[in-house]
């Protein structure tokens, strides 16, 4: 993947109603205006927010059916996942080991612990 | 681990990134721990971490080293922007590496009683969404050395 594609991941992913949205599409596709029912937005708001997710590839829209069906498009979103995974390990790993060095300070202050 | 210790990292704007994460310690201990450099080895990085001096005042400067196998070093350094033990802290920080060195950005880490625990909340502020993800896409480097580390860890504990 490009670093450009996995910006525009991030960005798309970088608002609460987006990942509302996906969250949404991942139980199955829908309409906009089944989309923009949870919210108290207008339906050009929602469809903005549907025009980023679908310039990130995150979901498509049908051009068959008259309502345009939005469905969720998961693999931008894996890759990015994947990204954010190294640097989660990094502190993971980091925090597990302060984990047993906060247990091991603490039993030198309190012996009877 | 529980799950109240579960490291959560999120991205709340384009320029940011959130990482909260539960210590089973009072925050003076885990304060000490990001602060004072003697405690700071003995856990950051996983043994990656070769250089780590702190001047922990407003103004202080900060300098750490990651080494990073194929990649070389990571070298980081900053200038402390506020110092509140056990509170809180924020610093700048950027890649003490020309031309690098002429961007940098900034992290602010709480550090919040919680029960007889304590709750790390940092956020961390770039200049924008490309800069953030080039953090995040550096971090990949530390997790090798990282994994050695824990596996040394592990077996040392199963042969207690």
């Amino acid at each position: 993947m490009q670093p450009d594609h996995l910006s525009a991941t991030f960005s798309a992913l970088a608002d609460p109603t987006r990942r509302a949205i996906l969250a949404r599409l991942a139980l199955g596709e829908a309409s906009v205006k089944v989309l923009a029912e949870p919210f108290e937005m207008t339906l050009p708001a929602i469809s903005k927010h549907l025009k980023v997710l679908e310039g990130a590839g995150l979901i498509t829209r049908s051009r068959e059916a008259q309502w345009r069906p939005c469905a969720i498009h998961a693999a931008p979103l894996k890759e990015a996942v994947d990204y954010m995974q190294q640097f989660r390990k990094f502190w993971e790993e980091s925090f597990l080991q302060l984990d047993a060095l906060l247990q091991d300070l603490q039993s030198k202050d309190k012996p009877n612990d | 681990m529980t799950s109240e210790s579960t490291l959560d990292i999120t991205l709340p704007s384009d320029n940011e990134i959130l990482l909260t994460r539960r210590f089973d310690a009072p925050r003076e201990l885990v304060w000490d721990c990001f602060t004072d450099p003697e405690k700071v080895r003995l856990w950051l990085g996983g043994g990656s971490l070769t250089v780590c001096e702190i001047d922990l005042r407003v103004g202080g400067e900060w300098r750490l080293v990651f080494e990073a196998g194929e990649r070389g070093t990571i070298p980081l350094k900053g200038k402390f922007l506020e110092v509140t033990r056990p509170e809180r802290f924020a610093r700048t920080v950027c890649f003490d590496q020309p031309p690098r060195d002429q961007y940098s950005w900034t992290e602010s880490v709480e550090f919040q009683a919680d029960g007889n625990g304590t709750k790390l909340v940092s956020l961390t502020t770039h200049a924008n969404r490309e800069a953030r993800d080039g953090q995040l896409e550096g971090m990949k480097y530390g997790t090798k050395s990282a994994y050695e580390k824990l596996d040394e860890v592990l077996a040392a504990l199963q042969n207690k």
